[in-house]
């Protein structure tokens, strides 16, 4: 796995992450619980993001945590393991999302409301960053769940062209095509009615912002 | 959210949008999260270190007890004790930390116990071994004609003796393996996470003789086993095999083969004899499989018939969860969510339940049922971290 520089982490007291992996594959209960502490949140606010609503932030969150701390001893770099966190947590997020999708697709689950961004928008936020997270969550339930997902991490997340690579776990080539799809049908979203894509439903591509 | 960092510029699009992205996690849901993400690791060590010492004090002595250690002897006098499985799912703790799961009737002998290496026997039965990683310690498992090579992992050995030869299989769990011929060292298969290796029939095995019920140190010692014609054949590429129990599956997060696993009808059938940590796990194979009307089931089942559970209270919460978000059963999630504060309600997860139980009652035929859980909320939770859309709740349509 690349190594994953700019996520969203900040500085910590106590033992480097490296030390509480050592711990936690030796058995101790502690540093398990210390690392959920130490990047819960960091996981929750990606899984917010990337869904765009709260509704099954929990779920992923400990859905992901689960798998990582069951499989530590897969982490070739202990420090890395925020990095290895976040892939995670992006492949369970497009797990839900299409489980979600399928479930619409079979009419065994209402059409989602469009996801309001006004809801989330920080209150300090510039008239421009609001217009901004309107123009991209506006769109969002109406891309491509890989589309969508990339757009995220590259738009709301910033994160650099490999990282969204690395998380995504698809090629540099492939992810730049993606972000330029989806930068394309926010463009003509902005302009006309999206037409509902072949990978959505009808009924969700009805349900989108004016 | 209280750890977004500092707003920052992206170098591509102006400010960073997640800079203002409000998204809190107070630390009741966090502490909420984290009792879901234990209950789902499984419990087996404890929360607190001290805690976690004591049992490990507690189980040391009762190993030794076992092993009929004196006082005062060293950890080499398990050589040649033997760790047999009185009853199902029977665990032991060895002084380094491993953990052994013996199926009814396994027998297993300590061959060699020492700093740098450890081999353990299957003499019959199956066994599965939780081994941390220890460096410069070498764990081997012997089964038949075969050593199994421990990195620090969770993996599964059985040995039958059939009519038709020996068979030995390794599932592993987690982790790796390496898998030997015992004769052709240089020739390991590995084995990794979810894959299965299976050797049945081996020529070399005493063809229907039942096993001892005292291991025959003699015959099955290290590092002479008995060599049979096929020694020189490759070992066989591995599989994934269908041999895994449900609970060894589930373990493993194979929540959908965990479920085909139980087959036709046997999620009902182990509902019907299962204690309050089976039906968690149940729920949890249901949930995570996309059977969530199964869930429903185990979840509810639990709350109702083990009240006094510890896990009792977040069943009920998780309950209300899955009926609210998925089932669309608001009536059933309000009654389950109310359910939960009762059953714990010094829980870390209070908060979210009745500010969840305010939701499902909204839009209900009794708005002053959803107006009373909105009051009790708001008067117990003023400033909670749901207030805001909670006071907005219960207005008539």
């Amino acid at each position: 796995m690349a190594t994953v520089t700019r996520l969203p982490t900040r500085p910590v007291a106590g033992p480097p992450d490296a030390e509480l992996v050592a711990s936690a594959r030796a058995g101790d209960a502690w540093a398990r619980e210390a690392l959920f502490r130490r990047h819960a949140r960091l996981a929750a606010g990606l899984a917010f993001r990337l869904l765009g609503r709260d509704q099954e932030v929990d779920d992923v969150v400990q859905d992901a945590y689960v798998i990582v701390l069951e499989r530590l001893d897969k982490l070739e770099d202990p420090q890395a393991f925020a990095a290895f966190l976040a892939t995670v947590v992006v492949r369970r997020v497009r797990r839900v999302l299409r489980r979600r999708r399928l479930a619409r697709a079979l009419g065994l689950l209402p059409a989602l409301s469009p996801i309001d961004p006004d809801a989330f928008a920080s209150s300090t936020a510039p008239p421009d960053v609001v217009a901004e997270l309107r123009s991209v969550y506006g769109a969002l339930e109406r891309l491509p769940i890989d589309e969508r997902l990339a757009l995220v991490l590259r738009r709301v997340d910033g994160l650099p062209l490999e990282e969204v690579a690395s998380l995504c776990d698809c090629s540099l080539a492939t992810v730049k095509r993606r972000i330029s799809a989806a930068e394309a049908r926010l463009v003509a979203s902005r302009s006309a009615p999206v037409e509902p894509t072949p990978a959505e439903s009808p009924r969700v591509a009805r349900g989108g912002r004016p | 959210m209280s750890d977004r960092p500092p707003v920052a510029e992206h170098p591509g699009h102006g400010p960073l949008l997640s800079s203002y992205v409000a998204h809190d996690v107070g630390e009741r849901r966090l502490e909420r999260q984290w009792a879901a993400v234990s209950a789902r690791l499984g419990g087996r060590r404890a929360r607190w270190p001290l805690a976690l010492y004591a049992a490990a004090a507690v189980v040391a002595v009762l190993v030794a007890l076992h092993f009929g250690l004196r006082p005062g002897a060293g950890a080499a006098s398990l050589e040649g004790a033997t760790l047999e499985g009185l009853g199902a799912g029977q665990v032991i703790t060895l002084p380094d930390g491993a953990e052994v799961r013996l199926a009814a009737r396994t027998l297993l002998r300590v061959s060699t116990w020492t700093e740098r290496r450890v081999v353990l026997v299957v003499e019959r039965g199956e066994a599965t071994f939780d081994v941390p990683h220890r460096e410069g310690r070498a764990w081997v498992i012997a089964a038949g004609e075969f050593d199994v090579r421990v990195v620090g992992t969770r993996f599964v050995v059985k040995r039958e003796l059939g009519v038709e030869g020996e068979a030995v299989s390794v599932d592993v769990l987690r982790g790796r393996v390496e898998i030997v011929r015992r004769d052709a060292p240089d020739a390991p298969r590995v084995l990794a996470a979810g894959e299965s290796w299976r050797r049945g029939g081996v020529p070399g095995a005493t063809s229907g003789t039942p096993p001892s019920e005292e291991p025959d140190a003699a015959a099955l010692a290290l590092p002479t086993p008995a060599v049979s014609a096929s020694a020189a054949e490759p070992l066989a590429a591995p599989s994934v095999a269908p041999s895994l129990s449900w609970e060894d599956l589930a373990r493993a997060r194979r929540y959908k083969d965990a479920y085909d696993a139980l087959g036709p009808d046997g999620f009902a059938r182990e509902m019907g004899s299962a204690n309050a940590e089976t039906l968690f796990r149940l729920a949890e194979i249901a949930r995570s499989s996309g059977h969530l009307r199964d869930a429903d089931r185990a979840f509810d089942r639990l709350r109702r018939q083990f009240r006094g559970d510890s896990r009792a209270g977040l069943a009920a919460f998780e309950l209300g969860r899955l009926r609210l978000d998925s089932l669309h059963d608001p009536a059933g999630a309000a009654a389950a969510l109310a359910d939960a504060v009762a059953l714990a309600p010094g829980a870390s997860f209070r908060e979210d339940a009745e500010a969840r139980r305010v939701q499902a009652l909204d839009g209900r035929a009794s708005i002053p049922a959803c107006e009373s859980a909105r009051d009790a909320y708001l008067a117990r939770y003023p400033s909670g971290a749901h207030a805001a859309v909670v006071r907005s709740r219960c207005q008539p349509r």
